[in-house]
């Protein structure tokens, strides 16, 4: 199974970052990356998928957003290059940017019908391909030398199934989360057999349903937002949505995922590295952190938590002295 | 060769495993048996297997216990080793098993040692028992979570954003009510909803439990789940706890304060919410706050309440209305928090095995118990319920051979056919009767009995349990085609064959007679009797005809209540008797959501929650609370629940006094008035007694003799001992042929019956000598009616009279007198005198120091971890109520006769002779020489003529009886006291560990040469016969003053409610007749007698170690009840 498209989905508004998030995308959020470079949240996952194999990305948006993204990329590129013009760091962040612009189709979802609506909007831009899944608004930093994504795609291709990446997430965390239950292959201890999903688990159900052996008390494999998934998940989703099978209201992708667990092989891979999610409180603050301690901009960073710290200390001090 | 102990216990052969151990130890040569014992010993501290471990210890306990602790080849006296002792009091059963034992190699066993290692081996049993089923209340799947939180910001729960919307008109949070049936369990299954059995024996753990809704015939119109517990937002960061019928309310504001289970009636409120995973067991004692924990799963800044209330069901119905109540707390709280899939409507069946699950450590952690069939409730209609094998992956696996969690199996509509289940459903309500009889019981000892029992396998009790599974089978047939008559025959077959074969103590006498009644009244048309839970005598089923059934009900009512009134004062009634109107309820526990102007709480909650605001204040409500009150005041339309409110609001304003409150108050003082002047009550002798309590002058810790007293044990020449053999002998009724009698005919037995035996019924005010506490033959027989039986015997046997004498005071007299009145009849051959009480004391509110002194300075066996934290949360409260209601002061929060009490057992003989008893009995009988004095509980005391003639051979004024020592006999005895030999009470010991020197325990039997003790107190015969009062008076204070007054604490029932009881000591003042021994001026024996003649029953938990181990068979061969059974 090879993979070489990618869906991302970026079509919620991110109520969250209300009002930044009002004007400006969310994924447009610029944050520093490891390089150095200043980039849009989106770029930065596209560059996880690409940097992982992926030739061609499909991002779901909302309407009338493709316009917008095309015209702050290419004016983000534009003022990258007008404003440093002999830097070689703003060309190649430029040439990367319009590079990125020719590999991104845009797939239109007309009203917010939920994550599994919103996958299923991407199928006649992925045909009949396996495909990479990734979320909008979540960074990965990976802990070895393999991108998060190109370990999932990895285990797709060795397996031939589809394959989400988990991590062993403690139980107060749960709820948060798509979490599955497994069954531990025995021939990988990173890899398990998946037989059933539960959206979000109170940590009651989790205990009765979810809980893996082989996992440290009170810890459950929670969906870490990278899928990668064979062409059948439209399929389903083209049941689920022509069944109306809703949840609360909304076409979840869990409800598509247990009916896939049932239809062919499906597997969950312990992924090593840290995700962060942007759509919670300090989120873009601490990915920004991340990004700086795991890139050329470490130092700088360390010095700067270190420096604020101790200014803040300084002055708090001399407020309670004075 | 035939099987050994350890075979019994670890046989995979079922024929070797249920042979009966105590059977084949008392087959075995001593030196076998002392072999064979300590093979067990080493295998029962090797073994993992908790089975095995529990059931070698029962094995240990009961030899100890039933075979070797009155075993003739067994020495008699021994000492109770001091630390054994002690770490027995601390739990550490283990160390104190070691020690035994290893002194058992070095000096070889005797009897009061091998009643000290029964105990232990019994309570290691149990504590073992106990740890496992916490440990797998613990790790069911579902509970484990709760243990992990460390902290709020780890709690996983988050409230369902529904209740938080607050209604914009009237700014109401809305209301979540979850309306939870109680269970009735036709079945019984022979107590195996006990969690060890379920756990050892899940193929017979099987139970068959109905939901049904409850209405109290005569003042509900339908019945209806008799549980609501309602939950709703507050806008203040506390938890608002409130019980509707227990009248409590409470804002928790710290996890210390919920975590204290003792400290008012919302222990299982507290238990509930803990255990429904809203505030995590985890988190107690931790530094959190609970204002913390809520906002992080409300709203910061923002609370919740909790409201149950069980529509005023009286409490011991059967019915396991606490933990259904407990059971709907949790499932209101799960469905809030997202741990069920519904806010409202019915429970899935895993999230309601969810509630069991929770449940069991909801009563784990508030220190109540309840088998795990108690929360079917939650579940719909008519369900089995039964043990199951533990599997891999459950925590049981592999320690025992059944999980804690039994599996549910509905028999519903779909089960058993639309036609039988609605046939079912209308024959049952129609034709089963249920009723409460009144009586409060306390069911932890006979729980305890089944699981020894059944880990015995003696034959009668494992063909019993046999029988029992037999008839659940047919039960689950009569069920299932819906035939009433055959259910109400096995029933009745099942409480009358193997449950009184397991456990005899199941039935009373209200029982008993409330059956013979039934059966005469309504004849064939009188189908059974249902034994609904642990025992008989208070939620109880009669089955009757379903034509008569509904027309019936008040007539049953009337039946049951002359039937208590007439046992009034015999047995512990906590209340009046009542019948159900009852249905079956087929949705199980049942939420709904309230809003809007609809949200409200019930007018109950109001008149409580007001009570405690106070209106000046009303500006700092919280605007829910003030919506509340607007919502009320704007819906007022005159109706009574409403005038309710009204009055209490109008009490908070102006407080009344409690006379106006209470509506027997006034009735109350002027009979505790009379009381005090019919019985001389002293009031300036009362206010220096207080004085003296107060200043310390007298006090718990006063009552022991100076430090410097040296006590040591007494010599053997010291005793006369009258046992056969030099190593101890059975107790041989059969003496009483010897040729060799003493002055026989010129006895006079004297009962002493004027205490009420707080002890007998924890200070329920029943009178112990009324008590019919034993099936003899064809009834329940009282410890007067024994006596009687024995004067009768010994007059046959003896051929001559023997008056029998019966003392009492205020608290006994009109019991003894009224009982007296019913039997006189049947002991027309008998002359009994009763003699009446002259003195009365008030008893007392205690003093910090003397409660203080008791819980900490005498010896006091801890409790299991989790009852111990309740017991010294109530401790701490029966603190506060010391120092709030006035220490020392007159205790009056309790009905009148509760009030007094007589002022201690020495003044009984004195007041024979005052209140001119004795004189009456000398004209009658002028031979009357020797008085045989024994106290109520002295089963075995009885006129042996070769006793009298060694009291006679030693010439003594009072020669007192004696027995060895044995674990249970704990305080005083026989002592050396500064050189003289004298009884020693508990109470005065200068030093704890001069218990421990001791050999003999104090009978209290006396024999009292009559004329040699009224010369001793300078009186004659003839003052006596002549009835000289004011000569006697005198003698008689002259004596008393040379005794000493100790202060006692003494627990005191107080009811309210619908059959609620709480315990409170009281103090008192008493003279004790024992000290009689240390007036150097009398001549005194003191006789060793054997121990089936001394032991005295002072505690129910007694009864069954009694029953089996010959006590029951020496008293029985003692009587003569006139029949061809004794």
């Amino acid at each position: 199974m090879n993979v070489t498209t990618a869906v991302i989905t970026a079509a919620g508004r991110g109520a969250r970052q209300y009002p930044a998030a009002d004007t400006v995308q969310k994924a447009m959020i610029p944050l520093v990356d490891r390089d150095g470079a200043t980039k849009p949240v989106l770029q930065i996952i596209a560059e996880e998928a690409m940097d992982s194999g992926v030739e061609r990305i499909c991002v779901v948006s909302a309407p009338g957003d493709e316009a917008i993204y095309r015209r702050q990329f290419q004016a983000y590129a534009d003022m990258v290059r007008g404003g440093f013009p002999d830097e070689p760091w703003a060309v190649d962040q430029a040439a990367r940017m319009e590079e990125l612009q020719d590999r991104l189709t845009f797939a239109v979802q007309e009203a917010p019908l939920g994550y599994g609506h919103s996958v299923w909007c991407a199928r006649k831009v992925i045909g009949d391909n396996p495909f990479l899944l990734l979320l909008g608004d979540h960074l990965y930093i990976s802990a070895e030398s393999r991108r998060c994504a190109r370990q999932v795609i990895d285990a797709a291709k060795a397996l031939g199934s589809s394959v989400s990446a988990v991590q062993p997430t403690r139980e107060h965390l749960i709820h948060q989360y798509g979490t599955v239950a497994g069954k531990r292959r025995s021939d990988r201890s990173d890899l398990y057999e998946i037989q059933e999903i539960i959206e979000k688990p109170d940590p009651t159900t989790a205990e009765l349903r979810l809980t893996v052996p082989g996992l440290r008390a009170g810890h459950y494999l929670c969906f870490f937002g990278i899928h990668a998934f064979t062409p059948a998940i439209f399929e389903i989703l083209d049941e689920v949505i022509r069944e109306g099978a809703r949840e609360n209201g909304q076409f979840a992708l869990t409800t598509a995922l247990n009916r896939l667990v049932r239809r062919e092989p499906y597997h969950a891979l312990e992924t090593r590295g840290i995700r962060h999610n942007l759509g919670v409180k300090f989120g873009v603050v601490e990915a920004q952190i991340a990004l700086a301690l795991a890139g050329e901009g470490r130092e700088h960073m360390l010095g700067l938590l270190v420096n604020t710290f101790a200014r803040l200390e300084k002055t708090r001090s001399q407020g309670e002295s004075g | 060769m035939s099987p050994t102990l350890i075979d019994i216990v670890t046989s995979a052969s079922a024929e070797i495993r249920d042979l009966p151990a105590v059977e084949t130890a008392r087959d075995l040569p001593l030196p076998e048996l002392f072999r064979q014992i300590a093979d067990l010993e080493r295998f029962r501290l090797e073994t993992s297997n908790l089975y095995h471990r529990v059931r070698a210890a029962v094995i240990l306990h009961a030899i100890h216990r039933f075979v070797l602790q009155e075993h003739s080849d067994v020495p008699s006296d021994g000492r109770i080793d001091e630390r054994a002792f002690k770490d027995l009091l601390n739990r550490k059963f283990e160390d104190s098993i070691a020690r035994w034992n290893a002194l058992v190699v070095q000096n070889g066993l005797d009897r009061t040692t091998a009643s000290c290692l029964a105990t232990a081996y019994e309570q290691t049993a149990f504590a073992t028992l106990a740890d496992q089923v916490r440990r797998s209340v613990r790790q069911c799947a579902g509970n484990r979570w709760m243990f992990r939180v460390g902290c709020a910001e780890e709690h996983p729960l988050k409230l369902r954003r529904e209740l938080i919307e607050r209604d914009a008109a009237t700014g109401l949070f809305p209301i979540l009510t979850e309306r939870t049936p109680v269970r009735m369990d036709l079945s019984h299954s022979g107590w195996s909803d006990i969690f060890f059995l379920g756990m050892d024996y899940p193929e017979g753990a099987r139970v068959l439990n109905i939901s049904v809704d409850l209405g109290v015939h005569g003042r509900d119109a339908v019945p209806r789940p008799p549980i609501e517990t309602r939950l709703r937002v507050i806008d203040e960061p506390v938890l608002r706890l409130t019980s509707v019928d227990l009248g409590d309310t409470k804002d928790v504001t710290t996890l210390e304060e919920l975590f204290n289970f003792g400290n008012d009636y919302l222990g299982l409120v507290k238990a509930g919410v803990i255990a429904s995973g809203l505030v995590p067991a985890s988190l107690e004692g931790t530094s959190e706050s609970l204002a913390d924990v809520l906002g992080r799963v409300v709203r910061p800044g923002m609370g919740l309440e909790v409201v149950s209330k069980v529509n005023d069901i009286p409490k011991g119905s059967r019915l396991a209305v606490s933990t259904n109540l407990l059971a709907s707390i949790i499932s209101v709280l799960m469905r809030a928090t997202r741990q069920a899939k519904s806010l409202t409507g019915g429970l899935e069946i895993e999230e309601a095995r969810v509630v069991v699950a929770r449940a069991i450590l909801g009563e784990w952690l508030g220190g109540s118990g309840g088998g795990w069939q108690d929360s079917g409730g939650v579940f719909p209609g008519v369900k089995v319920i039964e043990g199951a094998p533990a599997q891999p992956g459950d925590p049981e696996w592999q320690i025992s051979r059944g999980r804690l969690l039994p599996r549910h199996k509905l028999l519903d509509e779909k089960e058993l056919g639309p036609e039988v289940a609605a046939a079912l459903a209308d024959k049952l309500s129609k034709g089963l009767i249920l009723i409460h009889g009144g009586m409060a019981q306390n069911v932890g000892p006979i729980l305890n009995m089944v699981t020894e029992k059944y880990l015995l396998r003696s034959r009668r009790e494992s063909a019993a349990r046999q029988e029992s599974l037999a008839i659940f089978e047919r039960i689950v047939a009569a069920i299932r085609s819906a035939d009433v008559r055959a259910l109400a025959g096995l029933t009745d077959r099942h409480f009358h064959g193997p449950l009184k074969t397991m456990i005899p103590w199941v039935s009373n006498r209200l029982t008993e007679t409330v059956i013979e009644r039934m059966k005469a009244r309504y004849g064939d048309k009188f189908w059974g009797f249902l034994m609904l839970g642990g025992m008989s005598g208070g939620g109880m089923g009669l089955f009757v005809d379903p034509e008569i059934g509904p027309h019936i009900r008040g007539e049953v009512l009337e039946l049951i209540r002359t039937a208590k009134a007439e046992l009034d004062d015999a047995l512990p009634f906590a209340m009046e008797p009542v019948v159900y109107d009852f249905r079956i309820n087929d949705r199980g526990t049942f939420a709904d959501l309230a809003s809007g102007s609809s949200a409200v709480m019930p007018e109950s909650y109001l008149s409580l929650s007001i009570a405690r605001m106070n209106p000046a204040e009303s500006d700092g409500w919280a605007n829910s609370r003030r919506a509340e009150m607007y919502r009320f005041a704007s819906d007022i339309s005159g109706r009574p629940d409403q005038i309710e409110v009204l009055k209490t609001l109008v009490g908070r304003i102006f407080p009344l006094d409690q006379g106006s409150i209470k509506p027997n108050a006034m009735e109350w003082e002027a009979e505790a008035a009379r009381i005090r002047e019919h019985y001389g009550f002293d009031p300036i002798q009362h206010a220096r007694n207080r004085e003296d309590l107060l200043r310390g002058r007298i006090g718990l810790a006063r009552n022991r003799l100076p430090n410097s007293v040296e006590v040591t044990d007494v010599r053997d020449q010291d005793v006369v001992d009258t046992r056969i053999s030099p190593v101890g002998d059975r107790a041989k009724p059969a003496s009483l042929n010897s040729a060799s009698l003493a002055p026989f005919g010129q006895v006079a037995v004297v009962s002493l019956a004027a205490g009420v035996g707080s002890r007998w019924t924890t200070g329920a005010g029943v009178v112990k000598a009324v008590n019919p506490f034993v099936p003899i033959g064809d009834r329940h027989r009282s410890f007067l009616e024994i006596h009687f039986a024995k004067t009768r015997r010994s007059q046959k046997t003896l051929g001559t009279k023997i008056p029998h004498i019966v003392t009492t005071s205020y608290l006994t007299k009109d019991a003894v007198h009224r009982h007296w009145s019913r039997w006189r009849q049947e002991w027309s051959d008998l002359s009994v005198y009763v003699s009446e009480g002259r003195s009365i004391a008030q008893r007392l509110v205690p003093t910090r120091r003397d409660l203080s002194f008791l819980w900490e300075e005498s010896p006091q066996a801890l409790l299991d971890e989790n009852k111990q934290k309740v017991r010294e949360a109530g401790r701490r409260a029966i603190l506060n109520w010391a120092s709030s209601v006035g220490e020392a002061t007159d205790y009056v929060d309790n009905v009148p006769s509760q009030r007094f009490h007589p002022p201690g057992h020495f003044y009984e003989v004195p007041n024979l002779m005052s209140s001119g008893t004795l004189g009456k009995v000398l004209r009658d009988c002028p031979d009357v020489r020797w008085l045989m004095i024994h106290n109520i509980d002295t089963l075995g005391a009885t006129v042996d003529p070769e006793i009298l003639s060694r009291v006679a051979e030693r010439g003594a004024v009072a020669s007192f009886e004696v027995i060895s020592k044995r674990v249970e006999d704990h305080g005083g005895g026989l002592a050396r006291v500064g050189g003289q030999t004298r009884l020693l009470e508990g109470l005065a010991q200068p030093r704890e560990e001069t218990d421990y020197m001791l050999r003999y325990y104090n009978t209290l039997t006396t024999w009292l040469d009559l004329d040699k003790w009224l010369e001793a107190l300078g009186l004659t015969r003839q003052d006596i016969v002549e009835d000289r009062r004011d000569l006697i008076d005198a003698a008689v204070r002259e004596l008393a003053a040379r005794l000493p007054v100790y202060v006692t604490i003494k627990d005191v029932k107080r009811r309210w409610g619908f059959g609620q009881e709480d315990v409170f000591p009281v103090a008192q003042l008493e003279r004790l007749w024992g000290d009689i021994s240390g007036l150097e001026d009398l001549s005194r024996a003191f006789l060793v007698v054997d121990r089936f003649r001394g032991q005295q029953l002072k505690d129910p938990a007694q009864l069954d170690g009694w029953a089996n181990d010959g006590g029951l068979r020496f008293v029985t061969s003692l009587c003569d009840f006139g029949s061809d059974l004794s």
